[in-house]
């Protein structure tokens, strides 16, 4: 465990025991859609967040999922659908009543309090006593670890603290849900990660909803405990990481989770489900058969097959079995614990990616022979072209 | 499914903001009323009735006091002398407005900032002082000439004042810093790296002056002048105060006709007529300057 | 050989301008813009030495030194009554064009507001129309219903012909105010009203007060439409003033303006040091 870690549990710890325990209640969004002219942004979406559950709103600029982070909190209202948080049904409620904390992308602290005044706001709005107000300012502060920093005000704070000011200012009034909009994405990769890990333990600790917005899939891997990947407004799929990562149910989620290598080619059966799907006169991979739940009908085996790079094999030409997918290295990348290889397969460009070890007689140049595990491969139908 | 669930019913009215980034049409007006009707009651009335009037005799309607404008040569005189006196306060308030304008964006540090402060000031204080400052150093036993016969330059006064001259170079003087600030602003939004890029490509300082500087400056360079020229076809307190009875214009007749002669329908002719030259400048200058912002986009 | 010492090629290759020419062209210019400097501080500094000059008649440069014409100025009741009557009408001005002003420039910025380019170009036609036509305009509606050198007449046409600089200045700091924060004050619980009063407000504040300060000074200084509207019953300073350069020519007029300027240059000085502390 590396020390920042280490300082990090240590201090859970003791915080778990001073902080209330926040009990987060379920979202659940029903066929909302929200239109702009002629301009769809949301297109009948529905989610449902369970009770203290970390979700990933992930997706790319435009896709509508800052929209919809935006109906939920109330500043935009939907043309259809609900949004309840709880038992309570918010659609019509304003914003300033919805009880469901936010932090937003530029941190949005006011510029003329201080940092204590900024927490505090909350509490002042909801008329609490001044007594109760200051020990829960300070309770708040403690919390993400920046207790002597009541009286500054924000101009003075690095981004990171800023971040860590805004998120105690959205948990200070015990919100059931709390909405983040893509709040990391103005630092560095450094601090970033340091955040991810912060935001997450803070929000075991607190127990509360989080529905997290963000572009950044590798983000959106690590902290969720489900991802919603949303693409010009619709939801293309929603599960844990690793179901993304593995069973992608479409080429865009495919391709938008991590790295993957597409082929165009025809899937042939070689008996009951084994089959080979043939990259022209390149060679072939193994792949099992298109369920009968796709769309992959057997008139026309036109088909996008889909593998992760580390899961392809590399050999030189000639070591692997005649039907390997053939190619050449165009240029190797070492990462260190791991190579990456661009291979050259007719007119598409594959990544492989091996453990440095057993791969360094490989190079720039060489021919090349390709196999997999047939699991490994996705096929897509081939979609029409737009 | 959608809409499965109850309305929560109160507090609708707030809801039909579609964004909570606008306020509702509702609160707009709310809040446009006030200065609407301020509006309404002091400025479009007023003026309407101003227009109204200028077509009113006591037997009904008339278009007489306009003709009387076109066809008695004196006011026709006064007009094409307002819009000439306009126009030269314009091209002498440019010919020495850009050149401190240009200065005052490459000035160095405090020395800008002084010669912005040096244009503030005048801007700030009354026309009214400022015209009688002029009045003061024009005088025939103003300071000017003062200081000329003292100096032994001049063996008697000069006739300063009362004349076209006077006015000329008041109105100037006071019109100045509403020419200088615009093409200053202008200036200070061209990026420094555009006069590099020129020298670099083989400009030389008064090439890049010319073909880049100029022209980028153009947009403050029009606000300036449209502003000094409405201005100063409208200037009432200069004139009156430094011009004599050769030197009489739109505003201090229309001035004249109002108070001394008591022929209110006139005046209102005239103030129409300087109404309605004032509007078309502002069209035509909207019109220019959008196509010059085509021209300088496409 | 020679041209490698005689420094670089593109040097040698550019035409060279006389080296006399080169210092002249400089100085020329700052010459020029020097004189218009001059050109444009000195008449507005010219009445501070006359007012305090001992001779009755102008003269210049002063020869005694005296404040005899400040205290005229402050003695005579016309005077005194003149300059009150304008400060209460620019005080009264200022808070009626601030408050009618920010909130039309909220509705414009901020707002839906049908006919909104209608409402903006009428918010700024009191600037375009000449001060001449304005005031003929006001004399003639207030003149048949006995409204001249009544007070409240002057805050209502005052009112008009400042709001359009408070609509400038505030609606310039709104726009550059961030719509978040609205938001999250909001999202923190406040109403619309708390999160103007709480956020939004302090934040725009010295737009605010810029836009209040033109329009106290628009008043104040305000000539042409105060020439015509005053009367007997009620003169501004600056009606005063007119009069007395025409008819009443004596070094307590100076004294008057120097008094006028300096309350000027205070307030502007005042709104310059708000306006950059907020910038920092």
């Amino acid at each position: 465990m590396t020390a920042m870690m280490r300082d990090l549990r240590s201090q859970e710890l003791l915080a778990a025991r001073a902080a209330p325990k926040l009990r987060g209640q379920t979202v659940t969004i029903s066929g909302v859609s929200k239109r702009y002219g002629a301009v769809r942004a949301v297109e009948d979406v529905s989610i449902e967040v369970g009770a203290g559950e970390f979700l990933s709103l992930l997706g790319p600029s435009g896709s509508g999922k800052t929209t919809l982070l935006m109906m939920i909190a109330g500043f935009e209202s939907a043309n259809e659908g609900s949004i309840r948080v709880g038992d309570r049904d918010l659609t019509y409620v304003p914003p300033n009543e919805r009880g469901i904390g936010m932090v937003f992308q530029k941190y949005a602290l006011f510029p003329h309090m201080t940092v204590a005044q900024n927490i505090a706001f909350p509490l002042k709005m909801r008329k609490l006593a001044k007594a109760e107000i200051a020990e829960r300012v300070r309770r708040a502060l403690s919390l993400v670890r920046l207790d002597d920093y009541d009286h500054r005000m924000p101009s003075q704070l690095s981004g990171g603290q800023q971040q860590r000011i805004a998120v105690a200012r959205a948990t200070v009034f015990e919100p059931p849900v709390l909405l983040m909009d893509e709040p990391l994405g103005a630092l560095d990769k450094k601090l970033r990660e340091q955040l991810q890990l912060e935001i997450k333990s803070l929000q075991q600790r607190l127990g509360v909803t989080v529905i997290y917005v963000t572009h950044d899939q590798e983000e959106a891997l690590t902290m969720s405990d489900r991802v919603a990947v949303i693409n010009n407004g619709r939801l293309e799929q929603i599960g844990t990481p690793v179901d993304l990562y593995d069973r992608p149910e479409s080429i865009f989620v495919a391709d938008f989770i991590g790295k993957m290598n597409f082929l165009k080619g025809e899937w042939i059966s070689s008996g009951g489900e084994n089959g080979r799907v043939h990259v022209g006169d390149l060679g072939s991979l193994p792949a099992l058969a298109p369920h009968s739940g796709s769309v992959v009908s057997t008139a026309s085996r036109r088909v996008r097959a889909a593998i992760r790079p580390e899961r392809l094999q590399l050999f030189k030409r000639g070591h692997g079995t005649e039907h390997s997918l053939k190619g050449i290295i165009e240029s190797v990348i070492f990462v260190g614990s791991y190579r990456t290889f661009l291979v050259r397969v007719g007119d598409d460009l594959l990544q492989v990616q091996t453990s440095a070890a057993g791969s360094g007689h490989l190079d720039r140049g060489d021919m090349v022979e390709m196999t997999c595990d047939p699991t490994a491969v996705k096929l897509f139908p081939e979609p029409p072209k737009s | 499914m959608s809409s499965s669930a109850t309305k929560v019913p109160r507090r609708t009215l707030l809801l039909d903001a579609a964004s909570a980034r606008e306020y509702s049409t509702g609160l707009s007006l709310a809040l446009a009323a006030p200065l609407i009707v301020l509006l309404a009651l002091a400025f479009i009335y007023p003026v309407g009735k101003l227009v109204w009037a200028s077509f009113a005799t006591n037997a009904g309607y008339t278009a007489e006091h306009y003709l009387r404008i076109l066809y008695e040569p004196l006011y026709l005189k006064i007009l094409w002398r307002t819009i000439s006196i306009a126009l030269l306060v314009t091209v002498a308030s440019f010919l020495l407005g850009y050149p401190v304008a240009y200065a005052a964006n490459r000035a160095k540090g405090k020395w800008g900032l002084l010669m912005i402060v040096c244009v503030l000031i005048p801007l700030w204080t009354s026309v009214l002082v400022r015209s009688y400052a002029w009045i003061l150093l024009l005088q025939r036993k103003g300071i000017i000439n003062n200081l000329l016969l003292e100096g032994g330059f001049i063996s008697t006064p000069l006739r300063m004042i009362y004349t076209e001259g006077a006015v000329i170079v008041a109105m100037t003087h006071v019109l100045l810093p509403f020419m200088i600030l615009p093409i200053f602003s202008s200036l200070k939004s061209i990026p420094p790296d555009l006069a590099r890029a020129a020298s670099n490509l083989g400009a030389g300082p008064v090439q890049t002056f010319f073909r880049v500087t100029l022209p980028l400056s153009l947009p403050g360079v029009y606000a300036g002048s449209l502003m000094t020229f409405i201005l100063a076809l409208g200037f009432y307190i200069t004139p009156a105060l430094l011009g004599g009875p050769s030197t009489l214009m739109m505003a201090t007749v229309i001035g004249q006709q109002t108070t001394e002669l008591l022929n209110w329908p006139f005046a209102s002719a005239l103030s129409g007529v300087l109404l309605g030259v004032t509007f078309l400048l502002v069209v035509v200058f909207r019109r220019t300057l959008s196509l010059s912002k085509e021209v300088q986009l496409g | 050989m020679v041209d490698i010492l005689s420094g670089s090629p593109a040097s040698a290759r550019r035409p060279r301008s006389a080296p006399v020419e080169a210092v002249l062209r400089p100085l020329f210019f700052a010459a020029v813009v020097g004189a218009v400097v001059f050109f444009l501080i000195l008449p507005t500094l010219v009445v501070i030495p006359v007012s305090f000059g001992s001779a009755s008649y102008i003269e210049f440069p002063p020869r005694g030194f005296t404040l005899k014409w400040y205290a005229d100025y402050f003695r005579d009741p016309d005077w005194m009554a003149a300059t009150w009557f304008s400060l209460k009408i620019a005080v009264s001005t200022t808070i009626a064009a601030t408050v009618i002003g920010t909130l039309g420039a909220l509705a414009m910025v901020r707002g839906r507001l049908p006919g909104k380019e209608f409402v903006q170009v009428l918010a700024l036609s009191p600037m375009v129309v000449p001060h001449i036509v304005m005031a003929v305009s006001i004399y003639l509606v207030f003149a048949p219903i006995g409204l001249t050198g009544n007070f409240f007449g002057f805050l209502v046409a005052h009112t008009m012909l400042s709001v359009p600089y408070v609509v400038i200045t505030v609606s310039a700091v709104l726009q550059r105010f961030d719509a978040t924060l609205e938001l999250a004050a909001q999202n923190c619980g406040a109403t619309r009203t708390q999160a103007f009063f709480w956020v939004v407000l302090p934040n725009i504040l010295p737009g605010v007060a810029a836009g209040g300060v033109f329009a106290f000074l628009a008043s104040f200084d305000e000539a042409t439409v105060a020439f015509f509207i005053s009367d007997v019953g009620g003169k501004t300073i600056t009606r005063k003033m007119f009069e007395d350069i025409d008819f009443n020519l004596t070094p307590v007029i100076a004294a008057v303006s120097t008094v006028i300027m300096l309350i000027s240059l205070v307030l502007m000085t005042g709104v310059q040091l708000l306006q950059s502390r907020k910038q920092r």
